[in-house]
């Protein structure tokens, strides 16, 4: 991870400044131009505004034309700079919708008005850049080739750069050092080309698909949300259907066995055979209720949160006390939410009941605003640390998934206290937002 | 005796039923969900009703939740609950429904057909039958005194708590029916338990009640 943190730091090799030195200066070049046009339409339309009567009109106008001139910086971003990601968010209008509502939404729309912020900063920036950059080559260029055109200067060249503050006479001494300060320029002009194409890049890009990204980052969320919400529902199902399934086809076929052992009589041959099926087939199932625990726990699906930590908290050899300020039923919170609390309280006492060697355990579940807390604390021998095998590792790890985070605090000595905090996804200003 | 049978998988109500009639009882109705047990068990007002936790419609907690229902319109109701996995909730609700004729067992322990059917003959007249594992779950976290008990004594009181009655203590530990006594005494004693509570559901939920009390 730290090399790659190196190569983003250091400043980019001579090689790679020249190699994008054509494509950065023609970025510059063309966008300039491109803004100009932008901001003198956009600002005349602007201008507009104050009259009632042609503002209905020229503020949609100015709108979209300012839309267009951030499109051509963004078609050249993404020519010319590499930008993957330059793309508006833009309102889509209604379809069937008339000409008023198409220009409702086109006022409404934040990245239009981003766009018209762009159409001023954007042109004041490019005019900056434009000129740096042109400057430099320019006047690089021009000393270069100032044995082409030294010798139309008044009183053969005496007002020039060289014999001003060089003092030099003759007029290839002259040339010589006009021609050093060329080099000299022509060898900086693709540092400060590539210096200025980054700076009006981020410019650009800030202004013109920071409400894309933000809109990446949005349909993220909600699909991971969905992805989420449809895992532990499939793994409910699952559940579901081991129990509805194999699990009652287990019992019966136990019952059958039994019923079978029963008519034969204990003096059977075959009892003892019967006996050990039955045994097997006992232990099948007990295998088979472990595994749909681990799937999802039929006690959190049917009680709740609360029940379901108030039954696990009755499974440990220690006595543990639950508790909470949540309701005690089903769907409190988000069934992924409900799932990493169970598995951290779940895994928690397991661990109180294998390491802590304690006498008394505490398990307090409350929800705020934004968080789910989670704190298991046990008065035990402590030193419980995150090191393999301790089942703290794997915990962390699955309250990662659930953007949560786990401390543990557990000096030598006890007492042992986990805290869990997870943001308990119980939407409710996020979806008024939006 | 008559009895209704209330679960949704139609093979374990038939294994359930083909034990049941085996040992010459008669069941008289067998229904898949909630609303059907509650209407089946007041039409036909059985000696026992045997029900499933999980059914539909909700696929949650209907079973006991109808358990309930059926005894608030009808107290003198004999209940027995069947579960895939122990809740200890579930086992205070029925509890608290009146203690007097209910059972709640792990439906694994059908598989012991004898110990099964003494279950439900003693939930018909009017016992209280609880799981191993409910029991065991309270009595691993009681403190003391239920600590200093013998573990003899501890074994007694586990079977009394899961509404054994002292000649069935007695044959399940291979001792006579006199010793138990003893160590009933013995025990009600260290537990500083009401000699009133040492017959029939009482004495279950006297001792249900004080090892839920050890706990804390």
């Amino acid at each position: 991870m730290s090399t790659t943190h190196q190569t983003i730091q250091r400043p980019p090799r001579p090689r790679v400044v020249l190699r994008r030195t054509p494509r950065d200066l023609a970025y510059l070049m063309l966008s300039w131009p491109a803004a100009l046009v932008g901001f003198v339409v956009v600002a005349s339309l602007m201008g507009l505004v104050s009259s009632i009567v042609l503002a209905p009109v020229a503020v949609p106008l100015a709108l979209i034309v300012a839309s267009w001139s951030a499109q051509v910086e963004r078609i050249l971003l993404r020519r010319f700079q590499g930008v993957t990601d330059a793309e508006g968010y833009y309102l889509p209008s209604p379809p069937d919708a008339g000409v008023l509502a198409k220009a409702m939404t086109i006022v409404r729309d934040p990245q239009r008005w981003l766009d018209v912020i762009w159409a001023v900063v954007g042109w004041i920036v490019a005019t900056i850049t434009w000129i740096v950059a042109f400057t430099v080559w320019a006047t690089a260029l021009g000393l270069l080739l100032w044995p082409a055109w030294g010798w139309a200067l008044p009183d053969n060249g005496d007002g020039s750069l060289a014999a001003l503050v060089f003092g030099a006479e003759t007029f290839w001494t002259q040339a010589v050092i006009e021609m050093s300060f060329g080099i000299v320029l022509l060898w900086v002009a693709p540092w400060i080309t590539v210096g200025m194409a980054r700076l009006q890049g981020m410019a650009s890009r800030a202004i013109l698909s920071s409400r894309s990204r933000q809109q990446v980052i949005e349909q993220l969320r909600v699909s991971r949300d969905a992805g989420r919400s449809a895992e532990s529902e499939q793994l409910a199902r699952l559940e579901r259907d081991i129990h509805d399934g194999p699990q009652q086809r287990l019992v019966r076929l136990k019952l059958d066995l039994a019923r079978i052992e029963r008519q034969l009589g204990p003096e059977s041959p075959a009892a003892q055979a019967l006996r050990d099926a039955i045994i097997s087939t006992q232990e099948t199932l007990d295998e088979l209720r472990a595994l749909s625990r681990g799937i999802a726990p039929p006690t959190l699906t049917e009680l709740g949160l609360v029940a379901a930590v108030r039954q696990a908290a009755t499974r440990p050899v220690v006595p543990v006390s639950v508790s909470t300020n949540l309701p005690e039923q089903p769907g409190v919170l988000p069934p992924h939410t409900e799932q990493a609390a169970y598995y951290v309280v779940s895994e928690a006492l397991t661990n109180v009941a294998k390491h802590s060697q304690a006498r008394n355990a505490y398990v307090e579940l409350n929800a705020d605003g934004r968080d789910l807390v989670v704190a298991v604390t046990d008065d035990g021998i402590g030193g419980a640390e995150f090191g393999k095998g301790s089942g703290l590792a794997g915990l962390a790890e699955r309250l990662r998934s659930v953007d949560g985070q786990l401390t543990v605090d557990s000096p030598a000595g006890g007492p042992t206290t986990l805290l869990a905090r997870m943001p308990h996804g119980r939407r409710t200003h996020a979806d008024r937002d939006r | 005796m008559r009895i209704v049978i209330a679960d949704d998988s139609t093979l374990l109500r038939e294994g359930v039923q083909l034990i049941l009639t085996d040992a010459g009882h008669d069941v008289v109705a067998g229904v898949g969900d909630a609303p059907s047990l509650v209407e089946a068990a007041l039409r036909e007002r059985p000696d026992l009703v045997i029900t499933d936790v999980r059914m539909p419609p909700h696929g949650k907690d209907d079973g006991l939740r109808a358990a309930v229902q059926i005894r608030q319109s009808w107290p003198q109701a004999r209940i027995m609950v069947l579960s895939q996995y122990v809740v200890q909730a579930y086992a205070d609700q029925l509890l608290a429904s009146g203690a007097e004729g209910v059972g709640y067992l792990l439906k694994d322990r059908i598989g012991d057909i004898d110990e099964f059917l003494a279950a439900v003959e003693q939930v018909a007249s009017g016992g209280t039958v609880l799981d191993p594992q409910v029991v065991s779950q309270l009595m691993t976290r009681a403190t003391d005194p239920v600590q200093s008990l013998t573990p003899r004594e501890r074994e007694v009181l586990e079977l009394m708590a899961q509404g054994l009655s002292n000649g069935s203590i007695a044959a399940r530990l291979f001792v006579t029916g006199g010793a138990v006594e003893k160590h009933t005494q013995r025990i009600f004693a260290k537990l500083n338990l009401s000699p009133d509570d040492s017959a029939g559901h009482r004495r279950v939920l006297a001792v249900l009640a004080y090892l839920r009390g050890a706990q804390s």
